[in-house]
């Protein structure tokens, strides 16, 4: 069931580390390595630099320190048309200024595969469809932007991605906004985009149980440095969890197979 | 499923096809109206070269033609610029003239003629550089984040064009001769001595600018959704926007050296086009360029015949237009 392995991993970090204007470390000589084709979950407690991992592999952040490659070639020497067919990017959230319709934003997902004006012929506009059709939002697809619910945006924002036809997918807490279903069929959607065209799928969540179910690997991030890296079986153990988020937790296995299933635990369940 | 981005071509022509319509109907009613008056047939024999009337076409050619194209030219750049100005900041109240951009090209105009440059291009190389010089000052002051909220940039703006208008009082005290009389006229938005020639080296420097614009108006659609959405999609951001705030000071300033200062046209045009056409900035381009010129040259044609004698500066007539729905976007965009 698993894809084969491929030579040249997706996404490459040796010793790299980032650090805000005041001199604030928020990654610190991290090194991973993303294999191609494999669903791939950051997770750690607020601040621990998961977004700023991110937008470091989409090269939204410039590197400050250790080195990023991207299928073998190292970040810094994509244009920003090649990088773009190589990778798209799924913000946490998307501004909504100007009134754009859903089709319209989605479609500006082949900008990278179309000339200086976008301009978009029938093959683009089939693709455009069809990415609609799988983030579920092609019911939406006249309706405006800015008049749709967050949950509804991302998943617009999902489509767009798609629309992209990268080789790598960075999404940002896509599923933070989405009711359970949507949620599930997110999940679902990225491991079938990975086990149909061999999409590499890196997410950063703060859900533990979905990274459980469908991630490949886990990354536990912790102060910007790695806490774990591995299969969810190995990196959500209870002592780790606990240790990395500060609180009591409950894992044990799911009744749906062999993951690992991570309980909160509310304060008026703990001995005083 | 897709109609709104499948036809591009169709739907561009029939927005060209439109708003040139509209543009020759006013053009048209620009070269007609005047005391010494001119019918349909008048006007085309005079542009074709064989008129009945030797004073109606002098008139024709030398007073309403030149100040007709310099109204048309300078409504044009002025609602690109309104439009390019938003799209990068991604607010729909930025504009040259709110944020001062007009106010520091006035400035470097007004030192122009009081150092008595030549208009071309000593006058307007001066104000091209106030204009970089404001907004120099307005990327420092409103910078990265906070850009994006309307209110911290709409006050540096207003702060701006505050000092703007300090420098340029202080500039006008210092006048005494009939260079004063220029600089008061020319301050409040005059076209009266439009000539072919200043039409035709206006036209040459913006011109361009409307192509170098049009280019990036796909880019200018990443941009508004943000600027790392635009990086993710391909789009060279800095390289973009560095691009289109240069071309549009310099025809903004180019148009304010000529014209004076014109105010909320920026605003009016860019606003109405989007309610009616969307958001899609290839549309939105040439749409501007074509209804900005339209309803500069309508509001010239006011400036010219509303009062019984002499002339009402055309910045004045556009701002009365223009402040007025400044407010009340204002108070929308609040309630959002």
């Amino acid at each position: 069931m698993a894809p084969p392995p491929a030579t040249t991993p997706a996404i490459t970090a040796e010793g790299i580390g980032h650090a805000y204007a005041d001199g604030r470390k928020v990654l610190d000589r991290l090194s991973i390595e993303v294999p191609a084709g494999r669903f791939f979950i950051i997770i750690g407690p607020n601040g621990s630099g998961k977004t700023t991992l991110l937008k470091l592999m989409a090269r939204l952040l410039t590197l400050q320190e250790g080195r990023i490659a991207i299928m073998g070639r190292a970040v810094s020497r994509y244009g920003a048309r090649r990088l773009a067919r190589a990778i798209a990017y799924v913000p946490q959230s998307v501004p909504t200024t100007f009134a754009f319709t859903v089709a319209q934003v989605v479609m500006m997902g082949r900008a990278p595969h179309l000339g200086m004006l976008g301009i978009e012929g029938a093959a683009d506009l089939e693709i455009g469809r069809e990415a609609m059709a799988m983030a579920g939002v092609a019911h939406l697809a006249d309706r405006r932007l800015d008049r749709l619910s967050g949950g509804e945006r991302q998943r617009v924002s999902i489509a767009r991605a798609i629309c992209q036809q990268p080789r790598i997918m960075l999404l940002d807490e896509p599923t933070a906004t989405l009711d359970p279903a949507h949620q599930v069929r997110v999940m679902d959607l990225m491991e079938r985009l990975g086990r149909e065209q061999g999409l590499t799928v890196v997410m950063v969540s703060h859900d533990l149980n979905l990274a459980a179910m469908y991630a490949d690997q886990v990354l536990l991030l912790n102060q910007g440095r790695t806490a774990g890296l591995g299969p969810p079986s190995e990196v959500l153990d209870c002592a780790r969890l606990e240790t990395v988020y500060g609180c009591p937790l409950l894992v044990d296995q799911s009744p749906l197979g062999n993951y690992p299933r991570v309980h909160l635990v509310p304060g008026r369940h703990l001995k005083p | 499923m897709i109609p709104t981005v499948s036809r591009l071509g169709p739907r561009l022509a029939a927005v060209l096809l439109v708003l040139t319509a509209a543009l020759i109907l006013a053009c048209y009613v620009g070269l007609a109206a005047g005391p010494a008056g001119g019918g349909f047939r008048m006007i085309v024999q005079s542009l074709t070269g064989h008129p009945e009337n030797q004073l109606l076409h002098d008139i024709i050619w030398h007073l309403r033609l030149p100040r007709v194209l310099l109204a048309a030219l300078l409504g044009a750049t002025l609602s690109l610029g309104g439009l390019v100005f938003q799209a990068l900041l991604r607010n729909p109240l930025a504009e040259p003239y709110i944020l001062g951009v007009s106010g520091g090209a006035a400035i470097g105009a007004i030192i122009g003629i009081l150092l008595g440059l030549a208009h071309f291009p000593g006058i307007w190389v001066m104000a091209f550089a106030g204009s970089l010089a404001t907004l120099g000052v307005l990327f420092f002051v409103a910078a990265d984040r906070s850009m994006l909220r309307a209110e911290s940039l709409l006050l540096s703006g207003v702060m701006i064009n505050a000092f703007c208008g300090a420098v340029i009082m202080f500039l006008i005290s210092m006048a005494h001769d009939s260079r004063l009389h220029n600089i008061i006229f020319w301050l409040m938005g005059d076209l009266s001595n439009a000539t072919l020639s200043n039409v035709a080296a206006l036209a040459a420097t913006v011109a361009p600018c409307f192509v170098l614009i049009f280019a990036r108006s796909h880019a200018m659609n990443l941009l508004a959704l943000g600027s790392d959405m635009a990086r993710s999609m391909g789009v060279d951001v800095r390289a973009v926007t560095v691009l289109l705030l240069i071309v549009t000071s310099l025809m903004v300033s180019a148009a304010v050296s000529y014209c004076g200062l014109v105010g909320f046209v920026g605003l009016v045009i860019p606003h109405l086009l989007r309610l009616v056409l969307g958001p899609d900035h290839r549309v939105l381009v040439p749409a501007c360029i074509l209804g900005g010129a339209s309803f500069m040259v309508l509001c010239d044609v006011l400036a010219r015949t509303l009062p019984p004698q002499g002339e009402i500066p055309v910045g004045v007539i556009s701002a009365m237009i223009g402040a007025p729905l400044f407010i009340y976007l204002l108070r929308r965009t609040r309630k959002v």
